[in-house]
């Protein structure tokens, strides 16, 4: 699965999952572009790790969630720091409060719905004119296993992932006579600051005694992310649009659920 | 009668589908508050065809994904007015253009997305204090089988509807020990001015000329939809929960391919 002479841009790709896929795409060939909302230390040390497989990188601030004019200027910087653009992964995403539709704060439902659908909404508009001038070009979509467990109390999480993969399937059909394929890949909870958080609120007390009883002995690690893909964009790939992959390791049949409603 | 003594409100329920729901749930006995956002002369004679049923019958003018507070204060009128309520019915919805997300502008995708999804959320998030209160409720999506099918040219409708979806099954789980009951009806293109531009988009712009090659004779209309909100609202359904009822005689299959 060989990238070398694409372009990728990864939203939220300073941490985590997005890391992953960033450091996934670089060792497959891309050059990378990092984009990030506040942690810039994290996204510079991404950017290093990058350079030291020998890909070009560089980071971007913004917030992809709030303004389309900003992210129509990074997407536009992108191309022209890189050359154009091949590869863009949706990412980027807030972990949602823990609160019900009757009581949680609507402001927050907000924020959170609209780090996951707008963002997605504002990058792929932005990203699919200069998409559209490559001979074949990719969006990735990344969604949550949630969609399929759909937890109580995690109503902007859930919906904003529904509605992100509702958009995925649009575009993919879309798009699909300007060689643009577009795909979801539902991640199960991974080794990030937001999986840790997740399997501390399912009052799992002792996470290494869960993970030595797991089936592969492990959650999901960024990387297996960012393998799946570097698997759609790859020639391997090429001839999968409009797909959904779980990477989960069928974590809801062994990770138990949160005790209580 | 099934839904007698109930009081339902039901969102754009003046016009198409939201009239045929907001009758048959009159013809079972229940009260309705007809939430419309705009053409009052609609609303006017829908509450006249309730009232007309022997029920009581009252139309309140509300864009509900305007603002939070201002479905608040619908809610607590229509409470006011009727003295309960049992069952809200989120129907009211957009159709967006047919248009690729290339071509929108992001205001007019954010205009369909709102209005399908924040209003549902807006008067969801209204009833439910209400309802946790009484110890029951019914909570009804009027959803759509776009989310099936999925054309492309439609994204902000089929994202709304999907998102939609999303927080009706949140909702079912949250309030579990509450008794409300919370379902989703998947509606396909009915026999309304809405449905007839998508019936028109699978080249048939006289839908009259197709019930003969549709299934059981006719394409579906705002009634079907209103029957199975009225099971759903019913005794009958005491067990059904956090389901997602079809209503679309088996799909689209019968109908020509979409132009594209």
């Amino acid at each position: 699965m060989n990238l070398e002479g694409r372009v990728a841009l990864v939203t939220g790709g300073s941490r985590g999952i997005g890391r992953g896929i960033a450091l996934s795409l670089a060792h497959a060939g891309a050059d990378v572009a990092v984009n990030y909302l506040s942690n810039e230390a994290a996204a510079q040390e991404t950017q290093r790790a990058i350079e030291g497989l020998g890909r070009r990188s560089r980071t971007y601030r913004c917030d992809v969630a709030s303004s389309y004019p900003d992210v129509l200027a990074m997407v536009d910087a992108v191309a022209a720091d890189f050359g154009g653009l091949d590869i863009l992964v949706n990412n980027a995403g807030l972990q949602a409060p823990r609160s019900s539709v009757c009581d949680g704060d609507l402001e927050e439902f907000r924020r959170v719905f609209d780090s996951h659908f707008w963002g997605s909404v504002h990058c792929s508009k932005a990203a699919i004119p200069h998409l559209r001038k490559r001979e074949r070009s990719d969006i990735i979509f990344i969604s949550s296993v949630q969609v399929k467990d759909q937890f109580a109390h995690r109503l902007p999480y859930v919906a904003g992932k529904m509605a992100l993969e509702g958009l995925s399937s649009m575009v993919a059909q879309e798009e699909i006579w300007n060689g643009i394929r577009a795909n979801v890949i539902r991640p199960g909870i991974a080794e990030s600051e937001m999986g840790w958080e997740t399997l501390k609120r399912r009052d799992i007390a002792n996470a290494d005694d869960l993970l030595r009883k797991a089936p592969f002995k492990r959650i999901a690690k960024p990387e297996d992310i960012g393998n799946a893909v570097v698997f759609f964009c790859s020639n391997e790939g090429s001839y999968i649009t409009n797909a959904t992959l779980t990477v989960d390791g069928s974590q809801s049949s062994w990770i138990p659920p949160r005790v209580g409603a | 009668m099934l839904l007698a003594g109930k009081v339902a409100l039901v969102t754009g329920g003046n016009r198409g589908v939201g009239r045929g729901i907001s009758l048959c749930l009159g013809r079972e006995g229940a009260d309705i508050a007809i939430n419309y956002r705009q053409g009052a002369d609609t609303a006017r004679a829908t509450a006249g065809d309730v009232a007309a049923l022997g029920r009581n019958a009252r139309s309140y003018q509300c864009d509900v994904s305007s603002s939070y507070e201002a479905v608040a204060v619908m809610v607590e009128q229509v409470i006011t007015d009727f003295g309960r309520l049992d069952i809200l019915v989120n129907n009211a919805a957009i159709m967006s253009p047919r248009r690729t997300l290339h071509d929108f502008t992001i205001d007019d995708f954010l205009h369909v997305f709102n209005t399908n999804f924040h209003g549902s959320l807006y008067c969801t998030r209204a009833v439910l204090p209400h309802f946790r209160r009484q110890h029951g409720g019914h909570v009804i999506y009027i959803s759509s089988s776009t989310v099936v099918d999925r054309p492309g040219n439609r994204s902000p409708y089929v994202a709304s509807k999907l998102a939609m979806e999303g927080l009706a099954s949140v909702v079912a789980m949250e309030e579990l020990s509450h008794g409300v009951h919370v379902n989703v009806v998947r509606s396909g293109p009915v026999e309304t001015d809405m449905g007839r531009e998508v019936f028109s988009a699978r080249g048939i712009d006289d839908v009259k000329s197709a019930y003969s090659i549709a299934p059981f004779g006719r394409v579906t209309q705002p009634e079907d939809i209103g029957n199975t909100v009225v099971f759903l609202c019913s005794e009958w359904a005491l067990h059904v929960n956090n389901a997602v009822v079809p209503v679309d005689a088996g799909g689209v299959g019968w109908m020509p391919a979409r132009k594209q």
